[in-house]
């Protein structure tokens, strides 16, 4: 077999156990936390409910006596039918959809946000380390430094208020125009991308900034290597060096930790989705933990982890198709 | 008369600095005729590479060619705009660097990097720059498949070869080749100068050929000249060069040619007792290792020798060949998988207590190869020489005071021994104000202030100048003669090995495959690797074969 099919495959061996391990982790946890979920739920009936109603919905929502292997044991061969569970704070609309539909709009948000932060981070960078100590390298660096300083919710807060609110320039809520049916039309997704624009702007913003200090920190290294200056001296065009010599170089590294970014980014809009009231996997978090709904929560941790690890796994694909030295 | 290819007239390159600027280059005038192959010797800073930057006219700022004329073909460089230097460079005069191992960009196939150069150049066709490929692969014998492949599939000499067809690929005129051999052990260079001096009777360039080696140039080049502090201080045939030049400096580096026939001939005493013994050693070290694989590739395997009391051993090899992971093993610095390692006939393998290692290391000192590195930057030579003494508390019941002076004194007296002086003005100098010489004196003396029964001087010779290096070698000989300790002198240079060494050991692929008594091993090597490296001190040797 292809030894490169060979490393993929290993490496989606580990991240599968990665996965279990997360899995198990992720139900053993909250049922050693203190406290009782099931008298949680049920506290907001006030004694309203029948014994025997109470039975029929623990039954529903599985809190049985049954020993904890045995619980576990349920909850993976649920878990491999993608049954999450039923939500309690959406009941009765089950975790999984919920969670679709939530992933759905984060990865449109996140996903295309931070491609754009990462693309255009990137290339400035390329360009700010090519002509070092230039115009542009002079101002952006230390412009988007202090940009990056100030905490991503006060800066998502004043755009909304000033370019949402005040002047009315963006939706201030939602994913869409609550008044359209989703459907694929042009009047959807325009709405869609109008609601997009100012939260996925804000990523974008203070993202750019990382990714650029990254890239340019990179290329400065690659540009004093050998390679480029016989490239010099072999007469090559400015542009060819800088992309195909010094930035294809350059970027390795990055693309690593693009990888991780896509976890810290799943968590880190939360505050997003919260502050645009986006329905989001961030937002609809946000809500189970206000509702104490632990089956959805659970659910919503599980797709974060999940999802890290396939993106890892794609970035080790991507690292294989740039980087001829990791094929052996 | 020949035609001139390139002619440079009292070139003057300055660099300048804040306050004051520094003539690099003075009056410097040569000049290459066609398909004539001109070497350029000089030692590390004597301006030989600002000499190619100005020819090529990428001198980086703040360096300045102040006066003199640069003709190639009868126009001058200087003159040229950029858009004549961009025709110039490459289709008229190309460059090999000097670490062309580095020179290929590892994600590029080597196709792209030979097709992009002529794009550069020329309006060519994507089919016919494959078929000059194929041509240039065919000129420099690398199969074509490897056309397909990226850097990293190939090995030293046949990136070396690839960066040579990148060079060829114009077919320039005249092709500058910057120190292209030195990363490379004897028997690649060997084939890579037999190659360029073959592509040349083919294709008809002239060359121009930088090194340090002069040894090396003596064998094929027609003229050579040699550079000094920024000035050419001789030119003639290389016949001429060769017996001695016409100037003191030319004289003094071909005297520190290292020439077998100065080899150590001191015998060494057979009753003296074994210092180290070391029994089939084995170290191996995991190339790609992950949770599921691991690939061991045995770096020393198998390795027995002794070294005696009062007795220079010579450990020659290559890069690669295992030395360094010996020395590294001697001093306890590594461990080792196998095999057993005696010191005074006691095994030593085991001890592993600081304090032990403390005693052990005592008696065995180590000089490293970088005298640059070696030494750490921020302190003063007496605070490196006062160290060892510290640290192994040799005046430990003295008081203070005693102390201090004892360290003193002993410091004043190691540094006249080393030849530093006045030490006084040494004691309190840092490494940076130091030359390399005078650095691995230090390093020497800080190894022999704990008065050592073995040093480990792992190519304490390399990184320095021809000249100097013959002076270290010396002091080398005269210590361990005076003190009576042994040495091992791990090198890649068999002709110092020669020189300074009572036994050798070769040692390839982290075998050793000859060893024996210096004399014998010259004059009747048993080995096939041995005899290539002892004929390759010869001037001009891979053409006479």
């Amino acid at each position: 077999m292809n030894t490169s099919v060979q490393y993929l495959l290993k490496r989606l061996g580990i991240y599968t156990i990665a996965g279990w391990a997360a899995v198990t982790l992720n139900f053993f946890i909250p049922r050693m936390m203190p406290g009782d979920p099931v008298s949680v739920m049920f506290a907001s009936f006030r004694g309203k409910l029948k014994p025997e109603a109470i039975e029929a919905l623990k039954q529903t929502f599985g809190f049985t006596d049954e020993p904890l292997l045995n619980k576990y044991i349920n909850y993976l061969s649920h878990l491999l039918k993608g049954d999450l569970g039923i939500s309690t704070a959406y009941f009765p609309e089950k975790v999984s959809s919920i969670i679709l539909s939530g992933l759905g709009w984060t990865l449109l948000l996140v996903g295309i946000s931070l491609i754009i932060s990462f693309v255009i981070g990137s290339l400035i960078g390329m360009i700010i380390a090519w002509k070092r100590d230039g115009k542009l390298d002079s101002i952006l660096p230390p412009s988007f430094s202090f940009i990056s300083s100030f905490p991503y919710f006060f800066t998502a807060m004043l755009l909304l208020y000033f370019l949402g609110f005040k002047l009315g320039w963006f939706p201030i809520r939602h994913a869409y125009n609550s008044d359209l049916i989703p459907g694929f039309n042009i009047e959807f997704i325009v709405s869609c991308l109008h609601h997009a624009l100012l939260p996925a702007s804000t990523l974008i913003f203070m993202g750019i900034g990382g990714w650029m200090l990254q890239m340019r920190n990179n290329m400065i290294g690659t540009i004093s290597t050998d390679y480029i200056s016989f490239a010099k001296s072999k007469g090559l065009s400015q542009k060819r060096i800088m992309i195909w010599y010094a930035a294809k170089n350059a970027i390795l590294p990055i693309i690593t930790s693009f990888g991780m970014a896509i976890g810290f980014i799943l968590n880190g809009t939360i505050l997003t989705e919260i502050i645009f009231s986006y329905p989001g996997q961030g937002y609809i978090l946000f809500q189970a933990v206000q509702a104490q709904d632990f089956q959805l929560m659970q659910g919503i941790f599980l797709t974060i982890t999940l999802s890290v690890l396939a993106a890892n796994w794609l970035i080790d694909i991507l690292v294989l198709i740039l980087d001829p030295r990791t094929r052996k | 008369m020949e035609n001139k290819i390139l002619d440079i007239n009292k070139l003057n390159v300055d660099y300048l600095t804040e306050r004051s600027s520094i003539n690099a280059v003075r009056d410097f005038s040569m000049h290459i005729n066609e398909n004539e192959i001109f070497g350029l010797v000089g030692e590390s800073g004597s301006g030989k590479s600002t000499v190619i930057k100005s020819i090529l006219r990428i001198l980086p700022a703040p360096g300045v060619i102040t006066k003199g004329e640069i003709r190639y073909n009868n126009q001058d460089i200087l003159e040229f705009d950029e858009s004549k230097l961009s025709s110039l460079r490459w289709s008229h005069i190309s460059v090999v660097k000097q670490k062309a191992l580095n020179s290929l960009n590892p994600l590029l196939k080597i196709k792209e990097q030979i097709i992009d150069t002529m794009q550069a150049h020329e309006q060519i066709r994507t089919k016919d720059a494959i078929q000059r490929c194929n041509a240039l692969m065919d000129l420099v014998e690398i199969d074509r498949n490897y056309l397909n492949s990226y850097p990293h599939e190939l090995s030293g000499g046949m990136r070396q070869r690839v960066v040579i067809a990148i060079a060829l690929a114009l077919k320039p005129k005249l092709i500058i080749m910057d120190e292209p051999t030195t990363a490379l052990d004897v028997v690649i260079e060997k084939e890579i100068i037999l190659k360029i001096l073959d592509l040349k009777s083919q294709l008809g360039f002239s060359l121009l050929f930088i090194t340090h080696d002069l040894n090396l140039i003596l064998g094929f080049a027609d003229r050579v000249g040699v550079m000094l502090e920024g000035e050419l201080v001789d030119i003639d045939s290389a016949e001429i060069i060769k017996s001695g030049g016409n100037n003191a400096y030319t004289k003094k580096l071909i005297n520190s040619i290292p020439d077998l026939s100065n080899y150590n001939q001191s015998k060494t005493n057979k009753n003296e007792p074994e210092l180290i013994h070391v029994k089939n050693l084995i170290k191996s070290y995991s190339r790609h290792s992950s949770i599921f694989s691991s690939d061991k590739f045995h770096a020393v395997d198998g390795v027995s020798f002794n070294v005696n009391k009062n007795e220079i051993v010579g450990l020659v090899g290559e890069s690669g060949s295992g030395k360094s992971t010996i020395s590294k093993i001697l001093t306890k610095l590594i461990d080792f998988d196998g095999g057993q390692l005696l010191f005074n006939g006691e095994d030593v393998s085991g001890i592993t207590k600081s304090k032990d290692l403390l005693a052990y290391r005592k008696k065995v000192q180590m000089i490293f190869q970088d005298p640059f590195a070696s030494l750490n930057s921020i302190h003063t030579v007496y605070h490196h020489l006062s160290r060892p003494i510290l640290i192994h508390r040799l005046y430990n019941k003295h008081s203070k005071k005693e102390r201090d002076e004892m360290v003193l004194k002993e410091s004043i007296d190691i540094l006249k021994e080393v030849n530093l002086s006045p030490p006084e003005e040494f004691l309190y100098k840092f490494p940076h104000e130091m030359s390399g010489g005078e650095r691995q004196r230090i390093a020497l003396a800080r190894a022999l202030l704990v008065q050592p029964q073995i040093i480990i001087a792992d190519e304490p010779t390399s990184m320095l100048d021809m000249s100097i290096r013959m002076e270290i070698l010396d002091l080398l000989k005269s210590l361990q003669a005076k003190k009576g300790i042994s040495i091992l002198f791990i090198t890649h240079d068999i002709a110092s090995a020669c020189y300074l060494s009572n036994r050798l050991i070769v040692l390839k692929n982290g075998k050793i495959v000859d060893s024996g008594v210096v004399s014998e091993m010259i004059n009747n090597p048993k080995d096939k690797y041995s005899k290539l490296l002892i004929d390759s001190c010869e001037s001009g040797w891979f053409i006479n074969q």
